[in-house]
């Protein structure tokens, strides 16, 4: 049924982290955190994790810098949460992400619905 | 002789007087007959009446047919002139020419010349060349030179050299006096044109007298009273030995106050909204202690308008980007706020907060819907047209209206069926309704809660192109007499700092360029209705 994952969220908003640490864990999933680029890489490698919720403006390096320094075998489904909209779509794919939300997002579980119907798949 | 030099010098009085050659002494006949030609000649002032008279009054026994001139001014370059078919023609001539010594005939270079020139073959032409050493118009290396084709020349060679050099020094005045006129009418013609044809105002002042004023100076009569009789007069040329004196002299007063050490006098008028200014340079004359001086008045109101506008687009574009940047950082924690607050409702532990927890979220969704009507607003940059609703727009623009409109009773009336579609930049259109809002707000302002003030806004289809939006309020009213001037940029009954009465007039602005109209009604102390028109999208 709901097969418990690994998630990594990064993002240099503390309600952020906090809000989607509580809501993913809820379900049953084991979350860690970071708030900026450096530590994100570095909790990656560490923990391995199935799916990240990465953050594109964050002040060390952003978000699709630290998609640049992952090796190929720790691959992961990847949520790009940003405030802007105007990022380019196929900038994105290129970059390997599988999802982009815009924020403010509507609903903090509908969210983790999402991540969890992307890994199924 | 004495006849000749009597009559060449009552025709040719301000002209140096030329010495004539010698030719040997004429019997009686050949005297009147030159009398004669002399008395016609200098009765000749242009140059196709020189050419004219050239055709009818040489000899026909020799035969003569085209008489053509070529001749060089500095202003109009080489050119040559003749009469064919009746016609005076003036062209340009193509080559230059080699001023021959002498009256000669038949001479290859200048038949050559000629055919070249003309595009035709020439023989039996007669050259006369009209030389004088110094003179301005008719010395230099490209004197004029008259060629005259003489068909029966040939046979009656000497007789034609000699009509013609005797000619010669009449026909070189008159030419002289003729060319002249030619240069001076061209020159006054010019002249003329450039005055008038300057998009500016000009006039032309010596001492007090005004000379001579072109057509645009009309409307900066206010700056020098007393010129209107001058300007009404139908020809500002003829004077007619009136001087027209200014009222406020602008050359003698300066001489006043003109410093000693400088030459031209200036002085600048600027009108009480400064947006029309006069200047006025003096050129000091050398012949006496009259100054001249040149009046040049400029109408800065397009000028200024445009660098209000440029001012604006840049306040808006900083504005803009400045929105941008905010509303991306404000997003940041709201979403976070939002979030969060959802979590803490769904908490089992906190259930008697949920409700709590349920209004910060709210507000967390109001902010960002501020923040989100902020960011359509400063989007300026994107000058896009494209498809949107009027609406939509009126109810996004309204969020940032709340603090001005706290205590208003805002209405809508919207027309909620899709037709009311347009096609124009939606943040134009917002930033149209804020003014026009803002301003509605503003007129109640003074008004107490009893009285109740109120906007209503309606948008309906007015026809099958038009639709129209309506902005009501029951605040104070305009008053007849500015009700034309509202629309006016700069115009404004607010305090400094407060506005800067450039709003209607962009509203204006920009419902006329999207192919509509905005009217006004208004009664002082009951209110006014501002109705804008707009075509709908095809």
């Amino acid at each position: 049924m709901l097969r418990s994952l690994k998630i990594l969220i990064v993002d240099d908003e503390t309600l952020i982290r906090k809000a989607l640490t509580l809501s993913a864990e809820k379900r049953g999933h084991k979350v860690k955190s970071a708030e900026n680029g450096a530590k994100g890489l570095k909790t990656w490698l560490d923990f391995k994790p199935d799916l990240i919720f990465l953050d594109v403006l964050m002040p060390d390096m952003n978000g699709f810098a630290v998609l640049n320094h992952i090796p190929e075998n720790l691959k992961a489904k990847i949520i790009m949460i940003s405030a802007h909209d105007d990022l380019d779509e196929k900038e994105t794919e290129k970059a390997g992400v599988d999802l982009f939300i815009k924020k403010p997002f509507p609903d903090v579980f509908q969210l983790i619905k999402q991540a969890e119907e992307l890994v199924k798949s | 002789m004495e006849y000749i030099s009597e009559n060449s010098h009552s025709a040719q009085s301000q002209y140096p007087q030329n010495t004539s050659e010698e030719t040997s002494s004429p019997p009686e006949e050949v005297n009147a007959a030159l009398l004669s030609y002399t008395e016609k000649i200098s009765r000749i002032a242009s140059l196709s009446g020189w050419l004219l008279f050239l055709k009818n009054n040489t000899p026909k026994y020799f035969a003569p047919g085209e008489f053509i001139l070529f001749y060089e001014s500095q202003q109009f370059g080489l050119r040559r002139a003749y009469i064919k078919n009746k016609r005076f023609y003036e062209e340009v001539a193509q080559t230059p020419w080699d001023i021959p010594p002498s009256v000669s005939f038949n001479s290859p270079e200048m038949n050559l010349y000629l055919a070249r020139e003309m595009g035709r073959p020439f023989s039996k032409v007669l050259t006369v060349p009209f030389h004088e050493k110094d003179d301005p118009v008719l010395g230099g290396t490209r004197a004029p030179v008259l060629f005259a084709e003489l068909s029966k020349g040939q046979e009656k060679k000497q007789r034609a050299l000699d009509f013609f050099q005797e000619k010669k020094d009449i026909l070189k005045l008159t030419l002289r006096r003729a060319l002249l006129n030619t240069y001076r009418s061209r020159a006054a013609y010019l002249w003329n044109h450039v005055f008038e044809g300057w998009g500016e105002a000009l006039a032309i002042v010596r001492g007090k007298q005004l000379l001579r004023a072109n057509k645009h100076f009309k409307p900066f009569l206010s700056f020098y009273p007393g010129l209107l009789n001058f300007m009404n007069t139908k020809n500002p040329f003829q004077t007619g030995g009136r001087s027209y004196q200014f009222h406020y002299c602008p050359i003698t007063s300066e001489e006043k106050r003109s410093d000693p050490f400088s030459n031209g006098l200036s002085h600048h008028l600027d009108s009480p909204t400064k947006n029309k200014k006069s200047s006025l340079n003096s050129v000091p004359s050398k012949k006496d202690a009259q100054k001249n001086g040149l009046i040049h008045c400029q109408d800065l109101t397009d000028y200024l308008q445009l660098k209000e506008d440029l001012l604006q687009s840049e306040k808006m574009a900083a504005i803009g980007k400045l929105g941008r940047n905010i509303s991306h950082e404000l997003n940041n924690p709201l979403t976070g706020l939002r979030a969060m607050s959802q979590i803490l409702a769904q908490n089992q532990n906190l259930k008697k907060f949920s409700e709590d927890f349920q209004a910060v979220e709210e507000a967390a969704v109001r902010s960002q819907k501020i923040i989100e009507s902020l960011l359509t607003f400063s989007r300026f940059q994107k000058m896009e047209k494209q498809v949107c609703h009027i609406n939509k727009i009126v109810r996004e623009t309204l969020p940032l209206l709340k603090t001005l409109s706290r205590k208003v009773e805002i209405k809508l009336f919207l027309d909620d069926t899709d037709h009311l579609t347009l096609y124009e930049n939606p943040s134009l259109l917002q930033q149209m309704i804020f003014n026009l809002m803002t301003n509605a707000c503003h007129a109640v302002s003074h008004l107490k809660g009893w009285q109740k003030p109120r906007i209503e806004v309606t948008t309906t289809q007015h026809s099958s192109e038009m639709m129209s939006l309506q902005i009501k309020d029951n605040g104070c009213g305009i008053s007849e007499d500015h009700l034309e001037k509202i629309f006016q940029p700069l115009w404004t009954t607010k305090k400094p700092g407060e506005g800067t009465g450039l709003g209607l007039g962009i509203v204006r602005r920009f419902v006329r360029s999207a192919g509509g109209d905005i009217q006004v009604s208004s009664e002082l102390n009951k209110g006014s209705s501002f109705t804008v028109f707009l075509p709908l999208k095809k």
